[in-house]
């Protein structure tokens, strides 16, 4: 789960949680996504970066969208819309997945959490309310955008656990999510990966935003993570961002914009073989990719977003976005790059107007590992067919 | 010793290279070409899509359901299944069209479009050049577009763009003289379309119901022999001397599919046919949300389906004429069509009257079916067909639509036969048939649904993949076509 890309809203919405982090906020710098303020900065870009990747910090995740889907055929509808496994979700579990359009190309991530038999949680980074609806015709289901009714507030980096513990907020396993009652609070608790970081997502009315934020401020008083150090963890990770390393096919204005799992580097979260769902036929009888999304690691202290990425001399794709990582002393950046050169010796321009190139080469991120087991087994499996 | 044990269960049979569902005249043919082809092809007749014999609906007169004229059928279709041998034939070919203005004026606009020109002149002397000369380029542009209408690849643009854009108002408006030529082809072109003549893309239509004339197909508007069930019967010998199975069950429960393929096709007590490929001539709701269902198809795909229709209609009105009919103009002559042109603003008019409800048609096109089969009326008696367009749909249940209907239709065969004295002993209409949508759309609509399901081996060629009005045969042959070079290809394995 991530951020999609900001928006221009010149005066966005505050989330239920801005009262608590606008007096966290000691920069007072702003941004909106989803048309939602969002903290940019609150204290230092390092701080808040260092707080997350060796304790824990809060982060809003107001701005996300979030859709509850209730009904007899909830799961049905769910497993069409998005790639999560739905059928092996049980109650208290949380899923990843995509969202895809009948070509196959991604329109967003969906992270479905079964809240209780026939009651689910779908969080996704952009509006999926007309997909919904559209997929919801003709089913026995319910569907209910309640992004403004709840807080949403995360908890990433290694103690997050524990400082969610410690505010009486028990996270039993990292699949498990529950639903609880914490002072009087109805609260739905779910374990996420906010980009690179292990993380705890906890749900509850808005009305108590700040009931469990003092709560958890109380006990412990951590600090707030904001959108700028979140994006180091996030290329880190090696998660793509919607609207700034790939486009949503529902936004899209030709076809070459846009990307299927495989290309953006995510293909183990829409296995061709997993029951059917949306855009599956298409994907599987997808040309081969053109160019596949990367993250590389640079031997220069900049890398700007839009600079080229070359290849026996020649231009072979570009930089989408990109982060000085302080826990590797190195510089990582999404790059999208054409298919038939990933495996040549690569060079990144150090901007995007800028004559200087720097040694590139993959970099090995947590989503890779997970695309590249993937592949392996799907490998076998094909071989082991024949 | 014991009797082996019958194997209790669902019966489930293999063997079947094809299942073709629904006995329209498009499944038919599709059917046929498949078993031509070698395959072993089991049709499936059910409820929908099947056409029902003649009724009488006075004592000694019949109406047959459908369209009664032919201006479109697949040559290709008729060649490949020896459909003349079979027992194809026109009780009338060539048929000339008397048109009858608002004023009363007439026109007789030949079976034979070459000679348009003359028959303008009897109305306006100077424009008769003119009227040929578009006819001509019109036929032109129509044979450049048959392969596309039936169902072929979009011609290269310069040809049709111009064509393809233009309204037919825009394509006719100001080019003659006598304002009444352009009210026969607006009527033309209004007949059975949801379109008003002055939208764009209409000018389409107008060359649609050339385009079979155009192609030399069975010349111009022709009146098959025995109606909409001739074509079928001789469609039916043609599926008979190919070795096609054909059943009748109203108990298809769904389409098998595993994985991203069709398997076969189950009944509601649980048996099966399993077959590698699958062609349906049903309705693509029918088709596709009935047999398949929404949840192993694409929202996108879904979202076509469940899209708005047009809510403009036309209706048919029979009527039973007792005795010889007087008027000079129709007199002795019924194997002809009769088509009401009225002026602009009334056409315009009856549009606005149709979307809000009413029955105040604009456009009538009037066949006397027992001028072509005797049988369809006592001795020195006819029966009429009267096609009214625009109407609002309306079930037959709603009285008070039925008698506006009534009053329109016998409103309209006053004015196309002012000069007979008709007694009329008896009357009756068919269900409201939905305008057919622009024929852009219609071209959009059948491309999404005939590629767009995904589902490997499944072929539609329902009502939904058919271009214009009248029965062609084109969606037969295409889905037909596909699904033959799907199992050579043998996707299916």
């Amino acid at each position: 789960m991530h951020f999609p890309a900001e928006d221009h809203v010149a005066e966005p919405r505050p989330t239920p949680l801005y009262a608590a982090t606008a007096g966290l906020s000691a920069t007072n710098s702003w941004t909106s996504i989803n048309g939602w303020a969002s903290a940019r900065v609150y204290t230092s870009v390092a701080e808040e970066y260092r707080a997350a990747s060796e304790d824990a910090a809060l982060v809003d995740l107001g701005p996300m969208r979030r859709y509850t889907v209730r009904g007899a055929d909830a799961a049905t509808i769910l497993a069409r819309l998005t790639t999560a496994p739905m059928n092996e979700l049980a109650v208290a579990e949380s899923a990843r997945g995509l969202v895809l359009d009948a070509s196959g190309a991604v329109v967003d991530f969906a992270d479905v959490t079964r809240l209780s038999g026939d009651l689910f949680l779908l969080t996704s980074a952009t509006a999926l309310d007309r997909r919904l609806l559209l997929a919801a015709r003709g089913f026995d289901v319910e569907v209910n955008n309640v992004g403004a009714q709840v807080a949403a507030l995360g908890l990433v980096g290694p103690g997050a656990r524990e400082a969610a513990a410690a505010a009486g907020i028990d996270v039993l396993s990292a699949d498990a999510s529950a639903q609880g009652r914490v002072r009087g609070v109805e609260l739905a608790i779910r374990s996420i990966s906010f980009g690179a970081a292990p993380g705890v997502e906890i749900m509850y009315p808005a009305e108590e935003a700040l009931v469990i934020w003092e709560r958890m401020r109380r006990k412990r008083p951590l600090p707030a993570i904001g959108v700028e150090a979140i994006e180091i963890l996030r290329i880190e990770g090696g998660a793509p961002r919607l609207g700034v390393d790939f486009i949503s096919a529902d936004h899209a204005v030709s076809p070459t914009q846009k990307r299927l799992p495989t290309e953006i580097g995510l293909p183990h979260l829409a296995p061709p073989n997993r029951v059917w769902f949306n855009g599956r036929r298409a994907m599987k009888n997808a040309a081969s990719p053109g160019q596949y999304l990367v993250v590389l690691s640079v031997d220069s202290d900049t890398v700007a977003p839009g600079a080229a990425v070359y290849a026996r001399g020649e231009p072979q794709g570009r930089v989408t976005s990109s982060a000085f990582s302080p826990r590797l002393k190195r510089t990582l950046c999404f790059a999208e790059i054409e298919a038939d050169v990933l495996d040549r010796s690569l060079e990144a321009a150090t901007g995007p107007l800028s004559a200087d190139r720097a040694a590139a080469r993959l970099h090995e991120t947590a989503e890779s590992r997970q695309a590249a087991t993937f592949r392996d087994g799907l490998r076998a499996a094909t071989e082991s067919r024949r | 010793m014991t009797e082996p044990r019958k194997r209790a269960g669902p019966k489930i049979e293999g063997g079947i290279d094809a299942v073709v569902l629904g006995a329209t005249p498009d499944g038919l043919a599709a059917a046929a070409l498949l078993a031509r082809a070698g395959l072993h092809v089991v049709l499936i007749e059910t409820g929908a899509g099947r056409l029902r014999e003649r009724r009488e609906f006075a004592q000694g007169y019949f109406a047959a359901d459908g369209d009664p004229l032919a201006a479109t059928l697949d040559r290709a279709v008729i060649d490949e299944l020896d459909l003349y041998r079979h027992g194809l034939s026109y009780s009338g070919r060539r048929l000339e069209t008397l048109v009858r203005f608002s004023d009363g004026a007439a026109l007789n606009f030949p079976g034979d479009p070459a000679l348009a020109g003359e028959a303008a002149a009897a109305l306006s002397e100077a424009d008769a050049a003119n009227f040929a000369a578009f006819v001509e380029n019109e036929r032109k542009t129509a044979r450049s577009l048959t392969d596309w209408f039936s169902g072929g690849e979009a011609p290269a643009l310069a040809a049709g763009l111009d064509a393809a854009s233009s309204s037919v108002d825009g394509a006719i408006v100001g080019r003659f003289a006598d304002s009444r030529l352009e009210d026969y082809l607006r009527a033309e072109a209004a007949l059975g379309a949801s379109a008003r003549p002055a939208e764009a893309f209409t000018y389409l239509a107008l060359l649609q119901r050339w385009a079979g004339e155009a192609a030399g197909l069975q010349g111009g508007i022709a009146a098959i022999e025995g109606g909409g069930r001739g074509l079928i019967n001789a469609l039916r010998r043609a599926c008979q001397a190919a070795s096609v199975v054909i059943r009748q069950t109203d108990r298809v429960k769904g389409v098998i599919v595993e994985w991203d393929r069709v398997a076969g096709v189950e009944f509601d007590d649980g048996a099966q046919i399993r077959a590698p490929l699958i062609v349906t001539a049903l309705p693509a709701r029918d088709s596709f949300l009935d047999f398949v269902g929404r949840a192993r198809l694409d929202v996108e795909f879904t979202r076509a389906l469940d899209l708005p229709t047009s809510a403009v209609a036309s209706v048919r009105a029979h009527f039973a004429i007792n005795g010889p009919i007087s008027d000079p103009q129709i007199g002795s002559r019924l194997d002809r069509r009769f088509l009401l042109a009225p002026a602009t603003l009334d056409l315009e008019r009856a549009y606005r009257a149709a979307a809000e409800g009413a029955a105040a048609p604009g456009v009538a096109e009037l066949v006397f079916p027992s001028a072509f089969d005797r049988s369809l009326a006592p001795e020195g008696c006819a029966t009429a067909a009267l096609l009214l367009h625009p109407v609002a749909e309306r079930p037959l249940t709603d009285d008070a639509w039925r008698t506006a209907v009534e009053n329109a239709a016998k409103d309209a065969l006053g004015r196309l036969a002012p000069g007979a004295q008709l007694q009329i002993s008896g009357f009756d209409i068919d269900e409201a048939e939905r305008a057919a949508p622009p024929i852009l759309a219609a071209i959009e609509r059948r491309r999404r649904l005939t590629d767009a399901s995904g589902l490997e081996g499944y072929f539609f060629c329902g009502p939904e993949a058919l271009v214009g009005g009248g029965v062609s045969l084109s969606a037969g042959r295409r889905a037909g076509e596909r699904a033959l070079r799907y199992f050579k290809e043998g996707g299916f394995s």
